[in-house]
């Protein structure tokens, strides 16, 4: 048999080759000492040339120092006003469960996409990636071929788990930041939103219409069956990933006022659920997450969000306070909300008489 | 339009990881990976997600290069000057600032589409969406990754040699 090109054997070591070619290229590096030394050293490129890219992970932030960028800042504001839209999008998704489906007729990409795709593909010289390059990363780690491997698998590993470990706090709480953003932002998102509510449910979304509410992973303390609507498709609900309802309830200052649920969703944790309630105590937005014990929503997860709107989110955001406890059931709860812990204490008593 | 509350915390974080790697700047992947999100909303149908996010964004870095190569250029001689000026870090941020330069300068030296393909590969991408993101046959992405991992090692060991034999000189 010919020997092994690089090529299949990366794709072999990335695990791309089709069955028939996989075996037969076992059985020849197995037999020939060349290519089993060729294979050797491509799984050390794979191991060191992984290292080597972690390197440039610790990169900061608006690496160009202060005085330079006040010169001529980066092109920031267009961006920042489109992710506007996408911030106002992102509260109606938490919010409401959008009614939608897709178009047989437009599944394939659009030609202009294909088109830039394909121009894309053309070798262009990187003199502008070249020019950041000298700025400085921070904490990398010399590549050593022989260490890599398992180095690499298990930073693999690592992010794979990461990934899947998505909590419902880093939609809600986006969500959330955004609602705050939201407030005192444009006025022509404020145009484009309510348009869309309109459109997609028949009640505000709680996360835009209260303001202050604070939509955050949460156990329903009564289990009720989320008000699902006419909104809820069937295709949604087979993500398996969010089912949401949004119910527009006005903020009541009674004093005597029961703590009325707004929203409930559910986001899926492995085989169990992270359960996000909301509730309008007495005009205040409070946020009850329930999860089971081994998730943990202090896990730091980037939001996406840059520093600058992170920052105004969190200026113009009324003072939050969260208490956390576990429960005989073996779930750990979470209040927050813009009130003082002696009174989130004094809501859990409300809300758990029953189920202490 | 998509559902981009599940696209986002679905592609987020590899989108930003990428972008950083490829552009060495945590805020401007930030901002391209937040654009590539505008972008997801008006689009009514992904055939695959991942490597339609990972085209556009691609494609938003380059529009966004030519435009303001220029201004990038003057800013980084600007930054080279404030470099200069600023006082020696400690020494082991030092190395470690070397090792990240020597990778960065490394990464910086492949072709475009290798380094591309390399830096999505890492992000888990299969071959099938590496070639759709990068208008390649499905069948040369396993030689164009090989490629661009075995320049990158051996371009990232001579940066090392070359570290090394400046300092064995400074030394003596």
């Amino acid at each position: 048999m010919q020997h092994l090109d690089e090529g299949t054997i990366h794709a072999w070591l990335d695990g791309e080759l089709p069955l028939a070619e996989r075996e037969s290229a076992e059985l020849h590096a197995a037999s020939c000492a060349e290519c089993a030394a060729a294979v050797a050293e491509a799984r050390g490129f794979i191991a060191a040339s992984s290292r080597i890219l972690t390197a440039l992970d610790a990169v900061p932030g608006g690496v160009l120092p202060a005085s330079t960028t006040r010169v001529a800042p980066r092109p920031r504001a267009s961006m920042s006003h489109a992710w506007m839209a996408v911030a106002a999008v992102l509260v109606l998704g938490v919010g409401t469960v959008i009614a939608r489906r897709e178009r047989p007729d437009l599944a394939s990409p659009s030609v202009a996409e294909s088109r830039d795709a394909k121009s894309n593909a053309a070798p262009e010289p990187s003199a502008p990636f070249t020019d950041t390059a000298r700025v400085a990363a921070a904490a990398p780690t010399r590549a050593r071929r022989s260490d890599a491997p398992q180095m690499a698998n298990e930073e693999r590993q690592k992010r794979a788990s990461t990934e899947g470990k998505v909590s419902a706090k880093v939609s809600s709480d986006v969500a959330d930041r955004i609602a705050r953003t939201e407030k005192d932002e444009s006025v022509a998102r404020r145009d484009s939103a309510p348009t869309m509510l309109a459109e997609t449910a028949p009640a505000s979304s709680p996360a835009v219409a209260g303001g202050r509410s604070s939509p955050a992973a949460v156990a329903a303390p009564a289990p009720q069956a989320a008000p699902a609507g006419d909104t809820v498709t069937p295709r949604r609900l087979m993500l398996g990933q969010v089912v949401v309802t949004g119910q527009g309830v006005e903020s009541s200052n009674d004093a005597n006022a029961r703590p009325r649920v707004v929203s409930r969703s559910a986001v899926a944790a492995g085989t169990d659920s992270i359960v996000t309630t909301i509730y309008d105590v007495r005009g205040v937005r409070v946020s009850l997450i329930e999860r089971p014990q081994a998730v943990e929503l202090s896990q730091p997860v980037k939001s996406g969000f840059n520093d600058a709107v992170m920052a105004k989110a969190r200026a113009t955001a009324p003072a939050e306070h969260s208490i956390t406890w576990s429960d005989s059931t073996g779930r750990t709860r979470t209040l927050r909300g813009a009130m003082t812990e002696v009174e989130l204490e004094r809501l859990k008593a409300e809300l758990f008489v029953a189920t202490p | 339009m998509h559902d981009v509350d599940r696209l986002f915390r679905a592609y987020n974080e590899m989108l930003v990881r990428y972008l950083t790697r490829r552009l060495g700047d945590r805020d401007w992947a930030e901002e391209v990976a937040q654009e590539t999100f505008v972008r997801a909303l008006r689009q009514e149908t992904m055939t695959n997600e991942r490597a339609w996010l990972f085209t556009v964004a691609n494609n938003l870095v380059r529009d966004e290069a030519r435009k303001d190569s220029r201004r990038r250029k003057h800013l980084t001689l600007l930054f080279e000057e404030e470099r200069e000026r600023v006082a020696e870090p400690e020494e082991s941020s030092m190395e470690r600032a070397q090792d990240a330069a020597m990778a960065r300068a490394a990464v910086d030296a492949l072709a475009e589409r290798d380094r591309l393909a390399l830096l999505m590969r890492e992000e888990g991408l299969d071959y099938s969406e590496i070639a759709t993101a990068l208008g390649l046959s499905h069948g040369s992405v396993g030689t164009t990754l090989a490629r661009a991992r075995r320049r990158l090692v051996e371009q990232y060991e001579r940066l090392q040699q070359e570290q090394q034999r400046r300092e064995g000189n400074a030394a003596s």
